[in-house]
């Protein structure tokens, strides 16, 4: 947690920010966020990150301006936006080093560009009328890294709103999701880190339950590493009076690889949805099933390279495509199987589904640790031993990681708390809730920030790294 | 800013000032109590402190050295300044520190057990004791990434909630209620009737540690830090020892995989160095009943163990740059 939010001088560089936006004058209040993103992308110290934003933020500017007398030049657009996004995916396969510290955000600001450059030319969004505006939507700051994507017509409006300054009620809704996203970035997925990293540092002889136990543990942390930003990311939005899009919705509570994708990641589902998916369904629908079926094959396979351009993430791509296809074929046979039942609508069946759908995700997810052929062979090797009596010692271990107890209790307690907040989330609205409740709960959070955060000992954001 | 939204935004910046405040204060009293609680690093301190214009020999190294050798029971004064949870890395940065300060300083011995050359004080689960090297000797913690952590001592919170509110409230825990003067912590043998089962689920257990969080190091990070040292012995002209205390014999047949490497680095490092070692890994002169555990001496056999380091490393030992194998 060394970038971005997780470098100690990123505060006071927002304290700053703040200050200066909420002292400017209505007028110019887009010009100081502007400079901030500014700031803040220079200060990554990825000198030509900064140079493929600005350039790409005027070029999709000055193509974008020109389609609506000539429609090529959104083609021209859109193949600069992909030509970077390659590039920056073939210079992260060719080097691991600068994999991880030289592509920040590029995966983010170039297909916002592409959406925008595509919402242009269907007539869908007027043109941006000043280059400032798509600077602002590409690298505004908290959302650079690692998003959630937002489309240019919304982020437009929510610039517009900015321009009234600060309000309180944005305030306490912007510090509460800061703080929330805090939790679950040193408290859950720090921890969890530390448990899952033993056994998947230890790959040549661990056995299959141990990785299996290791990966809910890593499921965690990745959820509450990506959820957590995107959390800071709206929390310091609304600081500034701008509302960035929910990226989840209790991904690990869905009921079905569908719905699970309708709760995880919600922004990139959506652009996927619209930008891939849809228009190849509509391109195939002479061939109904067969063209959705197909459609869906290539917009996960995407998903995947989206991440990397490994083997291990085209296989979650694929495995992902594969679980919905299996979804879709079987989806009337399960629902008689159910209705014969008397299950159709039990808690026992949404609880089986809940469970089963975990366990396909936990599959996927799994490619993260498993990003090169390598990697795959390593994890392959692993899942294959150990296959005897003893397996729930092995999970036991898996999920603990050796560590002491209080360790363990610590990290999973947190993940606990996380669910009980998700599933307490749909029914209490804490800002508006009567005192007796709200003040303990922000005790709680501020009391688990400062006793069970790890700050300095953990690593950066993982989705930072797409 | 709107004009209507003013008093909403002064109450609300009051209200956070008030909670900054509160927590503040809080984090002040843990970092007060944390800093102020007796622990075995301060005890060592001031024992050493006492002690540093007589003594000849110190001893370093991690809880096997700590509970195995007894200096009051040698000729020549010396002091055990090996600890809990004590890596390479701190035994150097002591060494460091203090060898220049101990005008009588002739000899230098380095415990070394099983897994020390692997192990970093975080990998142990000991970070709180890193805060406690740092407090009481100046030495920056061993992971670089918690040196920058604002809380300072109390950020050992971050690693080890329960251990350090324990310490901060009480100071239990860190505290060597049986410690000598010469820096010896006495430990009382095992239950006799219980010695076999408690043992082996000892094994079980360090086992389980050893495989899976306490060895995350490659031998060399030990070896570099052990390599320093007795470099730096020689420089000083002091004479240097390095030695593998006893354990059980059950211990040390679960300790065997990796162990001829380690050992025969171990013996190169010393032999280029010109420092005397000894291995008593497997000595048939220790028996259970010696062990307060798996692999530390309680007190009879810790007086046993003494005595021949004296006649093995003090006695006849061989002058700087000469050494015995």
């Amino acid at each position: 947690m060394r970038a971005g939010f997780g470098a100690l001088a990123f505060y006071p560089f927002l304290g700053l920010a703040w200050l200066v936006w909420a002292c400017l004058p209505a007028g110019r209040r887009a010009a100081g966020l502007a400079l901030a993103s500014l700031v803040f992308v220079a200060a990554l110290g990825q000198p030509w990150v900064l140079a493929a934003l600005a350039g790409l933020a005027l070029l999709t500017w000055a193509f974008g301006a020109r389609i609506a007398g000539a429609p090529h030049w959104g083609l021209w657009g859109i193949v600069a936006c992909l030509g970077t996004l390659i590039a920056a995916r073939v210079a992260l396969a060719a080097d691991a080093g600068l994999a991880l510290v030289g592509l920040v955000g590029v995966s983010y600001f170039t297909l916002q560009a592409l959406s925008y450059l595509a919402d242009v030319m269907l007539g869908a969004e007027p043109a941006a009328a000043s280059p400032l505006d798509l600077w602002l939507y590409l690298a505004w700051f908290p959302k650079f890294m690692q998003g959630p994507f937002e489309r240019f017509g919304t982020f437009r409006q929510e610039l517009a709103r900015s321009q009234a300054g600060p309000r309180a009620e944005d305030l306490r809704q912007g510090l509460l999701l800061l703080a929330w996203g805090l939790f679950e970035k040193v408290v859950v997925a720090s921890r969890m880190e530390s448990l899952s990293a033993v056994t998947f540092g230890r790959l040549d002889t661990a056995r299959a339950f141990q990785v299996w136990g290791a990966n809910y543990g890593f499921a965690a942390q990745l959820f509450a590493d990506f959820s957590g930003y995107t959390d800071m990311a709206r929390g310091i939005s609304l600081l500034f009076g701008l509302r960035l899009s929910a990226n989840f919705n209790a991904p690990f509570l869905a009921e079905s690889v569908a719905d699970f994708w309708r709760r995880w990641h919600i922004s990139l589902s959506d652009w996927v949805k619209d930008y891939v998916f849809v228009p190849l369904q509509v391109w195939w629908r002479d061939w109904p099933l067969g063209g959705t079926l197909a459609a869906l094959f290539v917009a996960y396979a995407l998903v995947g390279l989206w991440h990397g351009a490994g083997l291990g993430f085209l296989i979650a791509g694929l495995l992902q495509a594969l679980w919905m296809i299996l979804s879709l074929l079987t989806r009337g046979w399960r629902k008689a199987l159910w209705k014969s039942a008397g299950l159709e609508s039990s808690a026992w069946r949404r609880s089986l589904d809940v469970a089963l759908t975990l366990q396909l995700t936990c599959l996927t997810v799994l490619s993260f640790k498993a990003a090169d052929a390598a990697g795959v062979r390593a994890v392959a090797a692993a899942c294959a031993r150990g296959w005897g009596a003893g397996w729930w010692r092995d999970l036991l271990e898996g999920l603990g990681g050796g560590k002491p107890a209080g360790e363990v209790a610590a990290a999973w307690g947190a993940v606990a708390a996380l669910v009980l907040v998700h599933l307490l989330g749909r029914r209490i609205r804490l800002l508006e809730s009567p005192a007796w409740l709200r003040y303990p709960s922000y005790a709680a959070l501020a009391l688990a920030l400062l006793f069970f955060g790890r700050y300095f000992a953990a690593t950066g954001f993982l989705y930072a790294r797409f | 800013m709107p004009g209507s939204e003013r008093p909403a935004l002064i109450r609300l910046g009051l209200k956070l000032g008030l909670a900054v405040l509160l927590l503040a204060a809080l984090c002040g009293w843990l970092e007060w109590e944390a800093r102020r609680a007796p622990t075995s690093f301060r005890q060592k301190r001031l024992g050493l402190d006492a002690a540093a214009a007589t003594v000849q020999v110190l001893v370093l190294g991690p809880s096997v050295g700590l509970n195995a050798v007894d200096p009051s029971l040698w000729a020549r004064p010396g002091f055990n300044l090996a600890n809990n949870g004590q890596s390479l890395y701190y035994d150097r940065a002591l060494l460091e520190r203090w060898a220049p300060r101990l005008p009588q300083l002739r000899q230098v011995l380095f415990a070394v057990g099983r897994p020390s050359l692997s192990v970093t004080v975080t990998s142990m689960n000991e970070s709180a004791r890193g805060f406690a090297f740092c407090r009481e000797f100046g030495i920056p913690h061993e992971d670089p990434g918690l040196r920058s952590d604002p809380r300072n001592f109390s950020a050992a919170l971050a690693l080890d909630p329960f251990k350090v509110l324990c310490w901060a409230v009480n100071g239990a825990g860190l505290v060597l209620s049986d410690l000598s003067p010469d820096g010896w912590e006495s430990l009382p043998p095992l239950d006799e009737d219980q010695q076999e089962l408690q043992l082996s689920g000892l094994v079980a257990q360090m086992h389980a540690l050893r495989q899976r969080s306490m060895m995350v190091e490659p031998a060399s990070y030990g070896l570099g830090h052990l390599g320093a040292m007795l470099a730096l012995c020689r420089a000083r002209g002091l004479r240097a020892g390095v030695f593998v205390p006893p354990v059980t014999p059950e211990f040390a047949a679960d300790c065997e995989d990796g162990r001829p490497a380690d050992l025969a680095a171990l013996r190169a490092l010393c032999r280029s160095q010109g420092a005397a070692f000894h291995d008593y890994f497997h000595d048939p002169r220790f028996r259970d009943a010696d062990f307060a555990d798996v692999d530390h001496l309680a007190a009879p056999g810790a007086a046993r163990f003494t005595k021949i380091l004296e006649k093995d490393f003090l006695s006849n030992g061989p002058p700087a740059g000469a050494a015995a194998h």
